[in-house]
């Protein structure tokens, strides 16, 4: 990846209290984010993706959480960072949008108007000022007449408008970073596609860097350069989008893709993944995914696997003990 | 395996219309939604029928309506060769023994401090499935036929997962040995290797038990994979049917194609390819003229901003609501003028 990382995530761990007991929710998340470049994290409910992201922007903190491990934003700690000091990195410099716009606009002040004060209060520039750029990026987020809809209020626009008007917020302060968990969830595929397209746009023109959260392969594969898959806490295959899919590595990776019915062609056999996803308090000193992996020896069940490349480029790395063989590349 | 062939239609559903009352705004009007605007639709005996549009296309309604759930304003639905429109109530309940209905959230549907058991029994009780003393073994009997352990039986619903939970609602659907299953968006809220699971468990069911589902989801790659044919719904009417390989691989209405196109495949060359998608659904409230989707249409002309397509015969078990559909040539080649 050219240039240094915007940022750099090392030996992350997330850990709980939960009766009493202290236990991790990740473990040992490992990952780099390039300038430009987005990449998705990707798993299934609670496997740690939303936690590891909440985590980047310093928001897990208090009793009931403990933060482990070294997050580098452009080279300085957010981890154990005082608030004071955080604040000044959120939403100006790292910027979040979630799945339900609503949770993050005010009902009751018109949309432009929290467009505008976010640009001011992060850019300190006058109101006259503010609002332009507020109307411009409305405009750049494609919501239609946008001068008229500055003052209307968010529940008279449509939850794909909402989540536009989110997006406008976010990227008015021009942040390097977006993290965005589950942005296009809840909206039906067409507004859905309408909103990918816009972000990977967005993150083009704007040159910034995107953390995108989903547990849909379908939408990494719109959206996404590189690609964590995730497992019960843990990072399982890293790699480019295009490898990914192309040769998947881990057992999970495989089975998740084949477990996929498809629109685009016939499926003839689904196959489902026997068992379910370990509850935290049951996860193992081994690899997590061993009591449903059909590769799985007893050296899977001892020691976690690290991540690494295991016989193939650098920038692929699996985190398992017989991971599928290298394809080899045509031409 | 593939299912045995349909032989002639189980449920049918002939001109429904829906209406319901928009909450009235300070002074406006009453305005109403056509929910289900003329829609039609057969299933057959042992066939699996996939629903598919986007939020608010009527497509739970239509489900519900077909079960007398929801009364509808006109037309008429047909089980088993009899009109069951106006059924009364307790030749209804009868009938519900032979329709039933599994929702996306199972957890809803169950009564949080009744056990897996007390859920079960209450329902071969009320409906006199077996003698009292027979419904302990039929119970193991259900949980064991959805994949649950029969320690299961003694616990609530709370502690379970989700697709634990859709299991047992799928048990509580099987109580009483149905013909058909409205599955209303059954597999949406399960991660897809649950999802996978339990869309296993609905095709053994069928093929074991002679079921027939009318499958509503918004996922196509689900009903490709599970249905044999699917009907495509907008703002309440039906747009276009057919067999699910002909109507995802070359849909006739451009709306369809719209869907499809918009529909995330775990494919990055594909996914990334421009993708014609534009506009939202307006509101139900105040649709469009003529044909509803013109708005958002790329092909739209003069005629279908005034006139209501009629649904015309593609050829091939395939019906669409267009005016641009021409016949061209051949059977089975059709385009676009």
């Amino acid at each position: 990846m050219p240039g240094d990382p915007v940022l750099s995530v090392q030996g992350l761990s997330v850990q709980f209290r939960i009766g009493g007991a202290w236990r991790a929710a990740t473990r040992g998340i490992d990952f780099d984010l390039a300038p430009n470049e987005t990449l998705a994290l990707v798993g299934e409910s609670g496997c740690g993706k939303s936690i590891t992201c909440a985590s980047i922007l310093g928001l897990l903190g208090g009793e009931g959480a403990r933060v482990e491990g070294s997050i580098r934003y452009r080279g300085r700690e957010i981890v154990g960072m005082p608030e004071s000091e955080l604040e000044k990195i959120r939403g100006k410099e790292i910027a979040m949008i979630f799945q339900e716009p609503m949770t993050a606009l005010n009902p009751v002040m018109p949309v432009g108007e929290q467009i505008a004060e976010a640009i001011s209060v992060h850019l300190g520039c006058s109101r006259a000022e503010a609002k332009t750029r507020a109307l411009g990026f409305m405009e750049r987020v494609r919501i239609p007449a946008a001068p008229e809809r500055y003052r209307d209020y968010p529940h008279q626009f449509s939850g794909g408008m909402r989540q536009r008007i989110v997006i406008a917020m976010a990227m008015a302060c021009q942040p390097r970073i977006l993290l965005a968990d589950e942005p296009t969830t809840a909206l039906d595929v067409t507004i859905q596609a309408q909103i990918l397209a816009e972000l990977r746009d967005l993150c083009a023109n704007l040159e910034m860097s995107m953390v995108f959260i989903t547990h849909s392969l379908g939408v990494v594969a719109a959206i996404a350069d590189r690609v964590a898959v995730m497992y019960a806490g843990e990072i399982v295959e890293i790699a480019p989008v295009a490898e990914l899919f192309a040769a998947p590595r881990h057992p999970y990776t495989q089975a998740l893709l084949q477990a996929i019915p498809r629109v685009d062609r016939e499926t003839v056999t689904l196959r489902a993944i026997p068992g379910q996803v370990p509850a935290i308090a049951e996860f193992g000193s081994g690899c997590r995914f061993a009591p449903r992996c059909p590769r799985a020896s007893e050296a899977c069940q001892a020691v976690p696997p690290e991540l690494a490349a295991r016989g193939g480029p650098e920038g692929h790395r699996v985190a398992c003990l017989a991971p599928a063989p290298v394809r080899e590349r045509a031409s | 395996m593939t299912p045995p062939a349909p032989r002639g239609p189980l449920l049918e559903g002939f001109n429904l219309t829906k209406t319901f009352e928009a909450r009235r705004r300070m002074g406006a009007p009453r305005a109403r939604v056509h929910a289900l605007d003329d829609v039609s639709l057969t299933v057959a005996y042992r066939e699996t029928l996939g629903l598919v549009g986007e939020s608010g296309c009527g497509k739970s309604t239509a489900g519900r309506t077909l079960l007398r759930l929801l009364e509808p304003d006109a037309g008429s639905i047909w089980f088993d060769g009899e009109d069951i429109t106006h059924a009364v109530p307790r030749h209804m309940r009868a009938l519900r023994k032979r329709l039933q209905i599994i929702f996306q959230d199972p957890y809803a549907s169950l009564d949080p401090r009744m056990t897996v058991y007390e859920t079960l029994a209450e329902v071969l009780r009320v409906h006199n499935v077996c003698p009292r003393r027979e419904i302990p073994a039929r119970v193991a009997e259900l949980l064991d036929t959805v994949g649950l352990p029969p320690s299961a039986a003694g616990r609530y619903p709370h502690a379970f997962s989700g697709g634990q939970r859709q299991r047992i609602g799928i048990a509580r659907s099987l109580s009483v040995a149905p013909d058909l299953i409205v599955a209303d968006e059954a597999v949406s809220a399960l991660d897809v290797s649950i999802q996978a699971q339990i869309l296993e468990l609905l095709a053994r069911l069928r093929e074991k038990r002679g079921l027939s589902y009318l499958f509503i989801s918004h996922d196509l790659g689900v009903v490709r994979y599970f249905c044999q044919r699917a009907v495509v719904m907008y703002l309440g009417r039906i747009v276009e049917s057919g067999p699910v390989a002909a109507l995802f691989d070359a849909p006739l209405h451009p709306y369809t194609r719209m869907l499809r196109q918009a529909s995330p495949v775990p494919d990055p060359v594909q996914a990334r390819a421009t993708v014609q998608v534009t506009g939202e659904v307006p509101s139900p409230l105040a649709p469009p003229p003529g044909c509803h989707f013109h708005p958002r249409c790329p092909l739209a002309t003069a005629i279908c901003r005034q006139e209501r397509p009629a649904m015309r015969d593609a050829g091939g078990g395939r019906l669409v609501a267009c005016h641009l559909y021409r016949e061209e040539g051949k059977e089975g080649q059709a385009s676009f003028s």
